[in-house]
């Protein structure tokens, strides 16, 4: 088991590493198309539903994380109940996000897990700080490699859309 | 008045920016963490924003509380506005409106593009939108203080 320090350097080595180059699973699952777990295999073999379901889940966990940090300020929410929301909140999406290939953020979601108990308010805001960090930057590669132009294929209808659509029926 | 400078050196264009005068306190934090990189992306729903989601601050953590932080929706701000999403800790995404927006959740303004600049913004704003929809080019923004 590692200690609060060791871990929290470790997150903040891999923070240094992926800001302003690639995270190695982003790349793989969203540049490469790679999913070394399967995800997306029973689906005929697509990526676009791994792409779908798993960007998402990990951008939640940065969004736990915040409100697990702001949470921790309030004096009234002890350190267990902090633990068990912690546990509840951002260990599923988390999971799912490695199913979806996305693997070093569920290696350190189990290592805090492993320590969590043992952490004083204190080190629970400043691993908890670390980890949303590098999720935010999965986040970044995610975005960046995400390929937002077929989005020009689905485009925004409104009401004078289907009366047009209509009047071609009559 | 509290200045720094956003550059983005693979597109040969930078921005001069200055304090918006609120959140002064949260801006100097900000500033206190520079010089910073990040990869400059772009806002994908609520408008014309550029938007930095990971600004690292490793070297003085930030403890504003959000009760203690004014907020404003992008879509009433003025283009150039320069506003934070869940600053904490170690960590703030970063804002920038270079057009008109419909994004009216709040965020923490804390500075603007200078006048003078909108122009160079918007031009970063339309090849970031270019870089995100079509090249998918990495494009690395780098914040620094001016005297």
């Amino acid at each position: 088991m590692k200690t609060f320090q060791q871990l929290k350097a470790e997150i903040e080595e891999q923070v240094a590493a992926s800001t302003v180059k690639p995270d190695q699973d982003v790349l793989d699952v969203f540049k490469y198309s790679i999913s070394k777990g399967g995800a997306g295999y029973p689906q005929d073999n697509q990526i676009f539903t791994t792409w779908f379901y798993g960007a998402p889940d990990c951008g939640y966990v940065t969004d736990w994380c915040y409100f697990l940090v702001e949470l921790a300020r309030d004096e009234s929410y002890s350190m267990e109940e902090l633990c068990k929301m912690a546990r509840f909140w951002f260990v599923q999406p988390s999971h799912f996000g490695e199913y979806c290939g996305l693997y070093k953020q569920y290696y350190f979601t189990k290592e805090i897990d492993k320590i969590l108990d043992t952490l004083t308010r204190e080190e629970f805001v400043q691993l908890l700080s670390a980890f949303r960090a590098y999720i935010a930057n999965v986040n970044v590669w995610v975005f960046q490699y995400m390929p937002w132009g077929v989005g020009y294929a689905f485009m925004r209808k409104d009401g004078k859309y289907f009366e047009e659509a209509l009047s071609l029926c009559n | 008045m509290l200045r720094f400078k956003m550059n983005w050196p693979q597109l040969g264009l930078a921005v001069r920016c200055e304090s918006c005068g609120k959140n002064e306190a949260a801006l100097k934090l900000l500033m206190e963490n520079m010089p910073l990189q990040t990869v400059q992306g772009h806002e994908m729903v609520g408008g014309w924003m550029i938007r930095n989601r990971s600004i690292y601050m490793g070297k003085r953590f930030f403890d504003i509380p959000p009760q203690d932080m004014e907020t404003e929706s992008m879509k009433d701000a003025p283009v150039g506005r320069i506003s934070l999403l869940f600053p904490q800790g170690n960590s703030t995404e970063m804002l920038i409106k270079y057009d008109e927006c419909e994004d009216f959740r709040s965020y923490v303004p804390v500075a603007n593009v200078v006048a003078e600049d909108l122009d160079t913004l918007k031009q970063v704003g339309k090849l970031q939108w270019k870089s995100a929809t079509r090249t998918k080019e990495v494009v690395i923004v780098e914040f620094v203080v001016e005297d």
